[in-house]
């Protein structure tokens, strides 16, 4: 938790005291997100990998790391679970978006993706309502047990963009 | 007195399996199983002597106890994958090793356990069964025979069980019949728990007994649960009550436990499975061998790799087409081009190699120029080649390069591919390298011809000699068809077969997607790159005056050396840190000086805009120059992360800086091509809700369906009502912060 707490510390400007104050409420208040931070980290240590929603794993040779490294690789493996997870969703997506736009010959062009974001570049004329349906299409990729939603921006340029 | 060891071998299995690491040998092979057994076989030896030696197995299928209650071990979870491995190994290795390996269909492994005990009682030997099954306590009598616990490493007796049901031994199976038991599917008496049925028990001691007395027998709550649950009772009593018939007689004398080395008649499978401890183990006293086999260090161990393949030039149309002509749409062909470049917008195919079993390879010369080069293929008959392979089932290593040399250069339009074994050795470990030559190399001990000694430097592919280019893009697909087969095994071995569909479903539908996205590109203004570029060097010519005015000395401002040195040497502030080269003036230390002298916060602005110019707007102003829409192009490395983001590079777009002005500016750049507007589409709060769906927490779950600002709820949790929007940044923080790493600077 020592690290967490110097780098809460340093982002909010406040005492490394405030820090850990603010950590412990979050996780007394949070019990469940506690225990499962901490199954993850178990899992590491007993199964040597992880595993994101699509199961793909990524694999820490805990048995033979020395101590910095096996803190690294807690961290690291919660950081999988959700970045990876995350990385999982966005490339169904893609995947999905892509199938249709060539399907219907659609008007639209996906161009980048940087990370939780797509950048389309789309016919004025059709811009509102394909948005509208990449969206739908990007938070219907997986039924999870909360909504997925996504905020759409339009414009000229990417610096307009949001 | 002499002692039999009972094992309850698939107990044994299990607890070792998940007591010990999840070992694997450099195949993936889990080995964890294998391990356990072998140490208990070598315990056997040391601490734990014994004189004669049993192994009781169950069977597959049905048990009599099935015919009592078909609902018996119904609801058992399935044994996971890695253990359903080592299995069968290891049940080999009882054979092999000589020791008797007991079951009979319709007996579970408890009665074969059971059955032995009797007949070694009888026998006047102590018995000892190495399990932790309540199922066998039925059988504790201190001084006759005792349980052992393997992985906690403790005797089980009459006082043991005492302690832990408050039963003893002799009534076990009669408090069983009450108390049930969930894991095998055993009713028991609905409603009595462990403490309610141990205090009949040691009133009553048999199910007979408290059904005579039934009036008395408790509170009415408890007489009633008895009386409804009566038949089931004596059922579970049936279930439980461990049968002494297996076997109608028996030799002991054929179990006897020698003193010998059993593990040195393992000596190449402990080989096989990279086990070393076992193996060091297994050759102790190898001089007079306790095994009938001989043993002979295998060559694989030793030696480097001997593998080796034909690479065969097909020159000419005709040879050409007498190897496609026998290519079918099943037939697995391992594809690879040579190129003048890594650039498929204009690099030109130098040849194509591919390879269709693992004895030889061919090579395709299309484009070499040298004096006096050999005949080659014409382009045209190449490309007639390369369609019918096309419709193979194409395997490569980084397929997207080829294919979108494909498509750019030549127009074709490539297959879904069958197999990449770049994202196969991804998935199977992303923190990897995955090129081929270490891929070959970790697979086959095996080491490729380097790209570097082909080609000299400055010159590319088309220079090099037919016969060499043959041999190494021979290699090339010879090495790709030979990983594709050891990395799917592989990949079957080390229970990531669920991976393979992945690949199929996921990632090879995704490669076609970055391939069409990589051609697409993005459109630039250069008109705002140039302005951007102007006024940055602008304000850099009067921040290089300012700070030289405010140090007081004229030095490269660029060069960290000198910076260090006018700081620490000259201006004489505190702080810095010495390292090798000089002094540190890394932003986090430059940080920290902020307030210290009035220079410092001029040089932090220096160096932000001389990044953005360097990194950003000069590149993507050059790249856009040389395309006629300025549209730039990126590559997307789909294996490039060990968390399984996408990566970007030539020029990386996903790190333009997004909450500086500086980097808006940058993004002002990228506009949408005439008629057209760009989208921008972006998951919000996705980690969190990943969180939410992933724990479960209850509050997480209600604040995301009922769609309430997160960071606004956890800061009402954390701060209370009132301070909560207050507080809202904090929350904000610590919800981004812990689950992914304070790192995350974005989401702030």
């Amino acid at each position: 938790m020592g690290w967490e707490q110097k780098k809460l510390s340093e982002e909010l400007g406040i005492s490394s005291k405030e820090a850990k104050a603010i950590i412990i409420n979050y996780f007394a208040s949070f019990p469940t997100v506690k225990s499962f931070l901490e199954g993850i980290q178990e899992r590491v240590k007993i199964d040597g990998y992880v595993e994101t929603i699509l199961k793909r794993r990524r694999i820490f040779d805990y048995e033979s790391a020395n101590g910095m490294q096996k803190a690294g690789f807690l961290r690291e493996s919660v950081n999988t679970v959700f970045q990876g997870s995350a990385a999982d969703l966005i490339k169904l997506s893609m995947n999905e978006i892509d199938r249709v736009i060539h399907k219907e010959k659609l008007e639209a062009f996906m161009l980048l993706q940087i990370h939780d974001e797509l950048i389309f570049e789309i016919k004025e004329a059709d811009a509102e309502a394909l948005s509208r349906r990449f969206a739908s299409i990007m938070e219907k990729v997986l039924v999870l047990d909360v909504p997925l939603e996504c905020s759409v921006s339009i414009g000229k340029s990417w610096g307009e963009l949001k | 007195m002499k002692t039999i060891t009972i094992i309850d071998t698939f107990g044994f299995f299990f607890r070792s399996y998940f007591a010990l690491p999840p070992l694997r040998n450099s195949e993936g092979f889990p080995t964890g199983l294998l391990t356990g057994f072998a140490n208990l076989v070598d315990s056997l030896h040391r601490e734990h002597r014994t004189d004669y030696l049993v192994f009781a197995l169950d069977t597959k299928g049905k048990t009599f106890r099935n015919d009592i209650y078909p609902e018996y071990k119904a609801n058992r979870d399935p044994a996971p994958e890695d253990l359903v491995k080592q299995l069968p190994i290891a049940i080999e290795w009882i054979e092999q090793m000589g020791f008797a390996n007991l079951s009979r269909e319709g007996y579970e492994a408890d009665d074969v356990i059971t059955t032995v005990t009797k007949f070694a009682k009888a026998q006047g030997l102590k018995v000892r069964i190495i399990s932790h099954d309540k199922d066998l306590y039925q059988m504790i009598e201190d001084g006759k025979v005792e349980m052992y616990d393997w992985v906690k490493g403790g005797i089980v007796n009459e006082q043991s069980c005492i302690d832990k049901f408050a039963v003893h031994p002799r009534d076990f199976i009669n408090f069983q019949a009450i108390l049930g038991d969930s894991s095998d599917n055993v009713p028991g008496v609905k409603g009595i728990g462990k403490v309610g049925a141990s205090k009949l028990i040691n009133i009553y001691h048999t199910l007979e007994a408290i059904y005579e007395d039934i009036e008395n027998c408790g509170t009415p709550r408890i007489q009633k649960l008895l009386l409804e649950s009566k038949e089931l009772a004596f059922m579970s009593r049936d279930l439980v009550t461990m049968r002494t018939d297996v076997f109608a007689d028996m030799d002991v004398e054929s179990f006897v436990f020698e003193d010998k080395n059993y593990l040195s008649c393992l000596l190449d499978e402990f080989e096989q499975y990279e086990m070393k401890q076992a193996l060091r183990r297994a050759k102790v006293g190898m001089e007079g061998l306790d095994c009938e086999r001989e043993y002979v260090p295998s060559v694989k161990a030793i030696s480097k790799s001997t593998l080796s393949f034909e690479a065969i030039t097909l020159d000419s149309k005709e040879k050409l087409a007498s190897i496609i002509s026998t290519l079918h749409k099943d037939t697995l062909v391992a594809f690879d081009t040579e190129t003048t470049g890594l650039d498929t917008k204009v690099a030109q195919m130098v040849g194509f190699s591919f390879c269709l079993d693992k004895t030889k390879a061919y090579y395709v010369p299309i484009g070499h120029h040298y004096l006096g080069v050999e005949a080659q293929v014409s382009l045209e008959d190449a490309l007639k080649a390369i369609k019918v392979l096309m419709h193979c089932q194409v395997i490569g290593q980084n397929l997207k390069f080829d294919f979108s040399l494909l498509v750019n250069q030549y127009g074709l339009t490539p297959p879904l591919p069958y197999g990449d074994t770049m994202i196969l050795a991804w998935l199977s470990n992303p923190s990897r390298k995955v090129g081929l030559d270490t891929l070959a190399q970790q697979y086959f001990k095996y080491k490729m011809k380097p790209f570097k000694e082909m080609v000299k430097k400055g010159d590319d592919f088309s220079t090099v000699a037919i016969t060499d280019a043959t041999f190494y893009a021979g290699e090339d697909a010879w090495m790709t068809f030979m990983l594709y087969g050891a990395i799917k095994k592989h990949m079957d071995l080390s229970s990531l077969s669920h991976l393979l569909k992945e690949a199929k479903e996921v990632e090879y539908p995704f490669m076609q997607v970055l391939l069409r996205m990589e051609r697409l590109g993005i459109k630039i203004d250069p008109s705002k790159l140039i302005t951007l570029q102007k006024t940055l060097s602008e304000d850099l010519l009067v921040l290089t005056q300012e700070i030289y005015t405010l140090s007081g000395r004229e030095f490269n401002i660029k060069s960290p050396k000198q910076l260090g040195e006018v700081l620490f040497g000259h201006l004489g502030l505190k702080g810095g840190k010495k390292t090798k080269t000089g002094y540190s003036t890394n932003e986090s230390v430059l940080q920290t000086l902020t307030d210290a002298h009035e220079v410092i916060p001029k040089i932090l602005e220096y160096r932000s805009f001389q990044k953005i110019l360097s990194t950003y707007v000069e590149p993507l102003l050059k790249l856009s120059k040389v395309d006629k829409d300025s549209r730039i192009y990126t590559h997307f490395g789909q294996t490039g992360t060990a968390t399984g983001r996408l990566s970007s590079r030539d020029p990386n777009l996903q790190n333009i800086p997004v909450r500086s002005a500086l980097g808006r500016s940058v993004r002002e750049a990228f506009i949408a091509k005439e008629g057209y507007v760009l989208v921008s589409i972006d998951y919000s709060q996705i980690e969190l809700r990943l969180l939410a769906h992933f724990s479960q927490d209850e509050a997480l779950l209600d604040a995301f369906n009922q769609h309430i600002d997160i960071h606004l709820a956890t800061s009402t949790i954390l701060f209370g009502e009132e301070d909560a929007q207050a507080k809202r940044s904090f929350a904000k923080s610590i919800n981004f912060g812990l689950l992914y790493g304070m790192g995350a600077k974005k989401a702030l």
